[in-house]
């Protein structure tokens, strides 16, 4: 370094600042820098720098573009400030903030070169990076998912309405009425059927001689016949669960056809073999009416559960819509006529406890409905039936208090654990609650998260109790203590508009 | 002759795969048992010996403490649980600190599959570790037969020979 240079830099006592600086040449030569652009660039840490700065450029156009905006900077009084310039040092590419003016000679004011600072932004730059490319994806993801899941309640709608006509002809009735019956009637029905089949295999094996049994069917496929009579005698407690039974029973029924199919023709009585095949008939055909309604409530239950999936994730980027002032009465009914059919596949009954009451809140129409349907949607799922000769139903009240309007949904079966409400974690987003499986319930941990949120974006809150229904009857540390069924409420409070 | 003796360790045996169990319950080829969470199973387990274990991954822990503080370690999320592989580690590779009971002495990888949606890639490691063979990936569009099917394989590498008649 040159006295003159050496000088210049002593004066400005640049060695002991703590963020990179650096003197260089009008050509890019280095006349000093300290320590951290030394270590930032990679030069030797002592001693002279021959080095030039114009060799770090990423992009070697990028000087002249800066020392050009520092001269502009100059002329109007200011100088070059957090520039980002993309740097090769060896084979990294790093990214510095640069701060620069030129520096001119007191006596003539020629140009002596250009002072800087140089701070390492790389790690900043790259989490920008990172950030801009993920955003970009949440964007795409959001789009695609907002896309499939309307392709598939599409497909849901064909399958559910394909179910419908199977089950209508299966049932040889209205979907209506066939909802109607409950499910463990049919299941009985079922049970006495698989009874009458055993009975007519088990008349047709009495009315046998054994030799023209092997002549009809081989020993095997006689065995397996008359092997049927016992189990399907004991349906009821061989199979833990009527949702298992249907199923096990069609199959079963279906066996015992192909097996009368495969026997030789006119060895055996015809009009045993065929009441044999008629019960199997009868049996295969009321197994999978059972099987296609537990199918088609399963169905319109995930119909609803993509819904309100689809409609959470695309929440961000819909159009934005403002907000009304709503009668709570009209947002409770739409909610309601959302999730009808559902309540009616499930059996389930929906009782009103608030026929005259209303008042007004103010909100987005589509997400206030949103909510109310997933905490309704919820309420139905999670019921149990209470005796054999009532639907199990959700009770709805809504009501005023100190300026807040409540809905509120009850309902009777699966318990929230205590824990689980005071710890928020039912609120967490995806979360499923522990007990939310019972009975192959389907869900996605999203409607109570959006509920609460919705709730309180507008300026309320939401409330979940889960108590026994029978306080007392079972202790909380006892293992079964959640066996038991709960009463459930879950109230969404906003506040009243207020009339104008 | 003895029948041979299946537990299946699944929560959605009783809904969503329903139609899965439907060929055993009335067949008289296996002693078929199931168990919907990882207590359950454990306790079935202890009690007598089977000639094939199925296991799903994402499991619920059921009643016992031990299970249910692993479960809620991982904020009572199945998926991140996987509670399957944590029963397998206890059973296979004897990991105390898994729970502390001591796991039955009888079972062997051989006697072990495999059946959860996560793909074998996905926990092929642990497979490997462990010394299971046998896995299938659940998805859309399995044949009806595929627990018999993984119940035989299963069968056709045990010590005993079990008649393998598929015939009605």
């Amino acid at each position: 370094m040159n006295p003159r240079h050496l000088a210049i830099a002593r004066e400005l006592n640049i060695f002991d600042l703590p963020i990179g600086v650096y003197v260089v040449a009008p050509d890019g030569n280095f006349i000093a820098c300290n320590r951290p652009v030394r270590a930032l660039l990679n030069l030797p840490l002592e001693g002279a720098v021959r080095a030039s700065i114009a060799q770090f450029y990423a992009d070697p156009k990028t000087r002249g573009e800066l020392l050009r905006k520092a001269t502009e900077a100059e002329a109007r009084g200011a100088y070059l400030e957090k520039e980002i310039v993309a740097f090769r040092v060896g084979d990294r590419k790093i990214y510095v903030e640069d701060y620069c003016k030129p520096l001119r000679d007191p006596a003539t004011r020629d140009l002596i070169g250009y002072i800087g600072c140089l701070v390492d932004v790389t790690a900043e730059r790259e989490a920008e990076k990172r950030e801009s490319k993920l955003q970009k994806r949440v964007e795409e993801l959001t789009f695609d998912i907002g896309r499939i899941l309307h392709a598939n309640t599409g497909t849901l709608l064909m399958a559910q309405q394909t179910l419908d006509g199977v089950a209508e002809a299966l049932g040889q009735r209205t979907l209506k009425e066939l909802i109607a019956v409950p499910l463990e009637e049919m299941d009985e029905q079922l049970i006495k059927q698989a009874a009458l089949l055993a009975n007519t295999i088990d008349k047709l094996a009495q009315a046998t001689e054994p030799e023209r049994r092997c002549q009809a069917l081989s020993d095997a496929k006689w065995n397996a016949l008359t092997g049927k009579i016992a189990p399907l005698r004991q349906a009821r407690d061989l199979i833990p669960g009527m949702e298992m039974r249907a199923p096990a029973l069609r199959a079963t029924a279906h066996q015992i056809t192909t097996l009368c199919q495969a026997m030789t023709p006119g060895v055996l009585s015809r009009e045993l073999v065929r009441d044999v095949l008629r019960a199997a008939a009868q049996l295969e055909n009321s197994a999978c009416l059972v099987d296609v309604l537990m199918t088609r409530t399963a169905i319109i239950q995930m119909d609803s559960t993509l819904r309100s999936l689809r409609d959470f994730i695309t929440a961000d980027i819909r159009v934005y819509e403002p907000k009304k002032v709503l009668s709570v009465k009209q947002l409770t009914d739409q909610a309601i006529t959302h999730v009808a059919e559902f309540a009616r596949s499930s059996r389930v009954e929906i009782v009103r406890r608030d026929r005259d009451f209303d008042t007004h809140v103010e909100g987005v129409e589509r997400d206030l409905v949103r909510a109310l349907t997933n905490l309704l949607h919820n309420a139905i799922k999670y019921s149990w039936r209470r005796d054999r000769s009532k639907s199990p139903w959700v009770t709805i009240r809504t009501y005023a208090r100190e300026g807040m309007a409540c809905i509120e949904f009850e309902n009777w079966g699966v318990p929230i654990a205590q824990e689980e409400i005071e710890q928020g974690l039912i609120f967490q987003l995806g979360y499923r609650g522990k007990w939310s499986k019972d009975r192959g319930r389907l869900g996605t941990g999203i409607g109570l998260t959006d509920a609460k949120r919705t709730a309180q974006t507008h300026y309320g809150d939401l409330r979940v109790v889960s108590r026994p229904s029978n306080p007392g009857w079972i202790q909380p540390d006892d293992p079964t203590f959640y066996n038991q069924p709960f009463v459930t409420t879950v109230t969404f409070c906003i506040p009243e508009a207020i009339r104008r | 002759m003895k029948k041979p003796s299946v537990l299946w360790i699944e929560d959605s045996a009783r809904f969503e795969l329903r139609n899965l169990v439907a060929q055993l319950f009335f067949g008289d080829r296996y002693d078929f048992n199931l168990a919907e969470d990882v207590t359950s199973a454990v306790n079935q387990l202890h009690t007598r010996e089977y000639d094939a274990v199925i296991v799903d991954i994402r499991l619920p822990p059921g009643i016992d403490p031990e299970w249910r503080k692993l479960y809620q370690a991982t904020g009572f999320d199945r998926v991140h649980a996987q509670l399957g592989l944590k029963l397998l580690r206890w059973l296979l590779a004897k990991d105390n600190s898994i729970h502390p009971a001591e796991p039955p002495e009888w079972i062997k990888p051989h006697q072990v599959a495999v059946f959860t949606v996560e793909s074998k890639g996905e926990i092929q490691q642990h497979l490997d570790e462990l010394g299971i063979t046998v896995f299938r990936q659940k998805s859309a569009g399995l044949r009806d037969t595929i627990l018999l099917e993984l119940i035989d394989e299963l069968l056709a590498h045990a010590p005993t020979t079990f008649v393998q008649d598929r015939t009605l």
